[in-house]
């Protein structure tokens, strides 16, 4: 019961020795999180099998019209406008569509966001309908390398 | 700092999204010209079996050349053992970013068959190598045979 209640004696050697290692843990895993830190919101979380590709790039996305194109549609703004299979499968080098949508919004700026497995001939449709619909401004997006 | 830890592994988000620009070549494209250079134009084909053709017009600089005479240059770049030779691909581009420093465009034409993940790093490798910047501006095209033959017509939009 003694032992219990007598104070603890202060090692103050032994607790500066095991603060100095934490320290530099704790700023290693600081510098990292800042350098890898991002505020993006996912992109289509609610579809498991859509992966963006990954590049080197860091340059930062711009809130514009968003494209997607997956295995299971093409999307303007979220909303389904076509089904994929059909594009891909047909020679047809404009998604119409997608063209008629993209006409009716303003602006001459889109994101194109791919599903990295997906065949190029489906965004080289995507890139023309694009560029016939006035949107002269494309950019892809991707997932940078320095993501965590 | 402790306070800051958990306020950034609460509001950090796993995918930190990157955006590539690209120009759009192709059919009646009108691509930003580029200053007169050395090289007048750069182009990498892509074929299905990721074996590269790269071809460049390439300004005369010999006595005898008239003002403005270029020459076709080409190369072929077979695909490596495993697969893709991206750094055959950067080390012809890293001779002709020698020859013209000051270039920035190139066109990549790649394959329908390729998907876009083998694109956006085929862009990258032509964008960047080890030694530093080769052409940030990647235009996207489509391979001569590939191309539409025409532009087609309109479509009328709809009235919401």
């Amino acid at each position: 019961m003694r032992r219990l209640l007598a104070k603890p004696q202060a090692n103050t050697s032994l607790g500066v020795a095991a603060l100095a290692p934490m320290v530099d843990m704790l700023t290693i895993l600081l510098v990292f999180l800042l350098k890898s830190y991002s505020t993006d919101t996912p992109v289509r979380p609610g579809d498991a099998s859509f992966e963006l590709p990954m590049s080197t790039s860091e340059q930062p996305m711009q809130r514009t019209l968003a494209v997607d194109l997956t295995a299971h549609g093409i999307y303007l703004q979220d909303q389904r406008i076509a089904g994929t299979r059909y594009y891909l499968e047909q020679e047809d080098t404009l998604i119409k569509e997608l063209y008629r949508g993209l006409q009716q919004l303003p602006g001459d700026r889109i994101q194109v966001r791919v599903d990295a497995d997906l065949p190029y001939s489906l965004t080289r449709k995507a890139l023309f309908t694009a560029k016939q619909a006035g949107k002269r401004k494309v950019t892809v997006v991707t997932v940078s390398r320095s993501s965590l | 700092m402790l306070l800051l830890m958990p306020f950034l592994l609460l509001t950090t988000s796993v995918q930190k999204l990157a955006g590539i620009d690209l120009l759009l070549a192709g059919n009646n494209s009108d691509l930003p010209p580029e200053p007169p250079g050395i090289v007048e134009g750069l182009t990498v084909v892509v074929h299905p079996d990721t074996a590269f053709d790269i071809s460049a017009q390439v300004r005369r600089s010999d006595v005898g050349a008239k003002t403005g005479e270029t020459e076709a240059r080409s190369e072929h770049i077979p695909p490596g053992s495993g697969g893709v030779d991206l750094a055959a691909l950067q080390n012809a581009l890293r001779r002709y970013k020698g020859l013209d420093p000051e270039r920035s465009q190139a066109t990549l034409l790649p394959a329908d068959s390729l998907n876009n993940g083998q694109v956006v790093n085929l862009m990258d490798a032509m964008r960047r190598d080890a030694e530093g910047e080769l052409f940030p501006k990647v235009a996207l095209g489509v391979l001569p045979s590939e191309e539409p033959p025409t532009e087609p017509a309109p479509v009328e939009p709809t009235q919401p």
